[in-house]
């Protein structure tokens, strides 16, 4: 099979799927669950033999299989050609990301067992999944636009999935409003870059470099905007685990690692970058311990995750960010597919100590002075009400 | 070639809006002014001239000045269906007006198709000196529009201003006087034409469900519970609306944007005017379809096969011109 096909099957074929469950709902067709849930697993083991087969091709990064496909637009003197990529950044990314989602997809089948919404679900999983593939896989910044705002439109559905209750309808007008005001940072910095010829310099490559920061910074939930990602847990779990806590938190930092080289060429944005990061962290990290729930707990967690990738990412050192981005994402699916069952796990964990079992966190808290302490938490609280609300 | 395509484009969606219309207001006199304003529109478009475009815009306000739509929205209200500055009064004819019928005048956006016009009667030095201003007023024109949309709490009122929006967008695509920006005016033309029409006609078909009083309440109103096809035609034209992908909104917006920007920095502004008018639209959405529904809304039909029918041709269109933009541009 050439590359041209390897590269295109794990994003045309999930689009595939999408939009043949969304015409089938469309003439009333009512597919079994297991047909639904059948297809996607089908079409993610798929997708992640692909993926493998291209990783084997290429040498695991050794060299870069590339695709053309013609031009997706041709009209007034402008061309966007449609080219795919799997170089060593990109063949991680979607490696993860074809494995996360198959996982996801196969605990989703009992999941959402006999949920009103499992067509819904499946249709919205599998179209989040071509988006992401894109959003890693391509050539151009174009492209990459294309798969970052379908997942922006895929994370707004999801978020509000039970859209009967007002709060996760609250949280995906929120998580939108934030991913719109971000990604304006994105239009311009391509608007710059067709101007420029796509090879900016001194000042010019400097405000593309902020830019593309401010975009990363919705996308990765940064400080000042990480509010989202709590109110984005309304969400079923599975979606939580997926979206939120793997893949499409990491995508600005993607963006970043991709745009390497107008970083280097930039002045003063990997400082910013350390800053923010380093920012973000600290904030995750307070605001973390003072949540009352786990799945909220988790998310501030992720926020401080991804506040120490992007400090790396400020310092250089990509390959560690590459790596811890693929680590935390493999951990936070699995933490938040257990949310569900935390309870009851504990529950059992208690017992099986014989109820004595100790709180967590409470050894590195002791070495702390109480006022500190005391003092470290109302900072918490008060840091919580003041995100971009 | 070019200006036939907005012109059989109206038609088909003057086809669409009878089609889908509610029963009640379709009387023959109803379909000949919605005829008529199609037949203008397309005329404009087509005469490829400024008197065509000016005698299409005045000859297309004929049937709301004569009464043929059941209410009147008089001369204020017509002189208020230009598209830039005039959009307080457009709100207000939307609001009261007949919305079908408006809706179908103001997709023909004859307002900024004759003011590209009146610039290519222009001699050529004068507009180029003036070019970066036209263009700077016409997307301070859309972010004015579309901020106004952001405060609008009626639905009919923000898609007025939504619409208005997308005129001055259209325009500074026209007077950008490069060929992405033409490019991008007429996608853009194309996909304001084809979502602001089925977003109008999904809501039409809700005021004649559960009329207008419920749709006016703020908070939530969980229609999708009842009407979740509705709310999937009104989604993907709200994500056209948006300029998001999978659309034809999105190219048209890349190619504005490509337009824009060879005029001056000033095209920068329309990134953001396009982030709050997706914002606002998805808003829009959100307000409808989202959220548990009253006691009236259980049990309203959900779309009808000939409403089915005519909004899916509209949502295909829309979905392969975002794929495939280049078979519906020059």
């Amino acid at each position: 099979m050439s590359d041209s096909i390897l590269l295109a099957l794990p994003v045309v074929l999930p689009a595939a799927v999408c939009a043949a469950l969304g015409l089938v709902w469309l003439v009333d067709g009512h597919p079994r669950e297991k047909t639904v849930g059948r297809l996607t697993m089908g079409c993610w083991s798929v997708v992640a033999l692909a993926v493998a087969a291209l990783a084997a091709r290429s040498g695991f990064g050794a060299s870069v299989p590339r695709a053309e496909y013609g031009d997706w637009l041709a009209a007034g003197g402008q061309h966007f050609p449609i080219g795919l990529q799997a170089d060593h950044l990109s063949l991680v990314m979607l490696s993860l990301s074809a494995a996360l989602v198959w996982i996801v997809a196969l605990f989703s089948r009992r999941y959402m067992h006999r949920d009103p919404g499992f067509h819904r679900f499946f249709i919205l999983m599998n179209m989040f999944g071509a988006a992401v593939m894109l959003l890693f896989s391509a050539a151009s910044y174009d492209l990459i636009a294309v798969g970052w705002e379908v997942v922006c439109t895929a994370s707004f559905l999801l978020v509000a999935f039970y859209q009967q209750r007002p709060a996760p309808a609250r949280g995906a007008l929120y998580m939108l409003a934030v991913y719109r005001l971000c990604d304006v940072g994105f239009f311009m910095a391509l608007a710059l870059l067709h101007h420029h010829g796509g090879q900016p310099a001194g000042a010019m490559a400097t405000a593309i470099a902020f830019l593309l920061l401010l975009t990363a910074m919705g996308k990765s939930a940064q400080f000042p905007f990480s509010d989202w990602l709590p109110r984005a847990m309304e969400g079923p779990t599975p979606s939580s685990a997926i979206f939120y806590g793997a893949l499409s938190v990491h995508a600005g930092a993607y963006l970043l690692l991709r745009a390497r080289p107008i970083l280097d060429a930039a002045s003063w944005v990997p400082e910013a970058i350390i800053i923010v990061g380093a920012l973000t962290a600290a904030r995750g990290a307070l605001v973390g311990r003072t949540s009352p729930d786990a799945k909220t707990a988790l998310a501030y967690a992720t926020v401080t995750q991804l506040g120490l990738i992007f400090v790396e990412i400020g310092l250089g050192w990509d390959r560690l960010a590459l790596w811890h981005i693929a680590g935390h994402a493999v951990l936070r699916t699995a933490q938040f597919l257990r949310a569900p069952s935390l309870l009851h796990d504990h529950h059992e964990m208690h017992s099986a100590a014989g109820g004595h079992l100790a709180a967590a966190g409470a050894p590195f808290g002791a070495l702390m002075p109480r006022p500190a302490r005391e003092w470290l938490y109302g900072l918490a609280l008060d840091l919580r009400g003041r995100g971009l609300s | 070639m070019t200006d036939l395509i907005p012109a059989v484009l109206h038609a088909a969606l003057t086809l669409g809006v009878v089609l889908s219309a509610p029963r009640a207001s379709r009387t023959p006199r109803w379909i000949a002014g919605a005829a008529w304003i199609s037949v203008c529109v397309g005329g404009a478009w087509a005469s490829g001239s400024l008197a065509g475009a000016a005698l299409g815009w005045a000859c297309a306000l004929a049937p709301f000045l004569t009464d043929r739509f059941g209410s009147s929205i008089g001369w204020r209200g017509a002189a208020s269906l230009l598209f830039f500055p005039a959009q307080s009064g457009l709100a207000a004819a939307f609001e009261k007006g007949p919305l079908l019928p408006l809706s179908l005048l103001l997709n023909g956006h004859l307002g900024a198709l004759g003011a590209a016009r009146l610039l290519d009667a222009l001699p050529p030095a004068a507009v180029a000196d003036a070019r970066p201003s036209i263009v700077a007023t016409a997307l301070l024109g859309a972010a004015w529009s579309v901020v106004s949309a952001y405060g609008e709490t009626h639905p009919r009122r923000a898609l007025a201003r939504l619409m208005a929006g997308q005129g001055a967008l259209i325009f500074a695509g026209l007077s950008c006087g490069n060929a992405s920006g033409q490019a991008g005016a007429l996608a853009l033309w194309q996909t304001a034409a084809v979502a602001s029409t089925m977003l109008v006609c999904v809501y039409a078909g809700l005021e004649a469900r559960v009329g207008r009083d419920a749709l006016d309440k703020p908070g939530f109103l969980g229609l999708a519970s009842s009407a979740p096809r509705l709310a999937v035609f009104f989604a993907v034209a709200a994500f056209a609306l948006g300029d998001l992908p999978l659309t034809l909104g999105f190219p048209a917006a890349e190619l504005l944007l490509l337009g824009v920007m060879d005029v001056g920095y000033i095209g920068l502004l329309l990134p953001a005017v396009a982030a709050v008018n997706a914002f606002v639209v998805l808003r829009l959405y959100a307000r409808l379809f989202w959220g548990k529904s009253g006691a009236e809304i259980q049990g309203m039909p959900d779309a009808l096969p000939r409403e089915r029918w005519a909004l899916c041709a509209a949502m295909l269109y829309l979905v392969f011109g975002g794929l495939y933009p280049s078979a519906l541009l020059p």
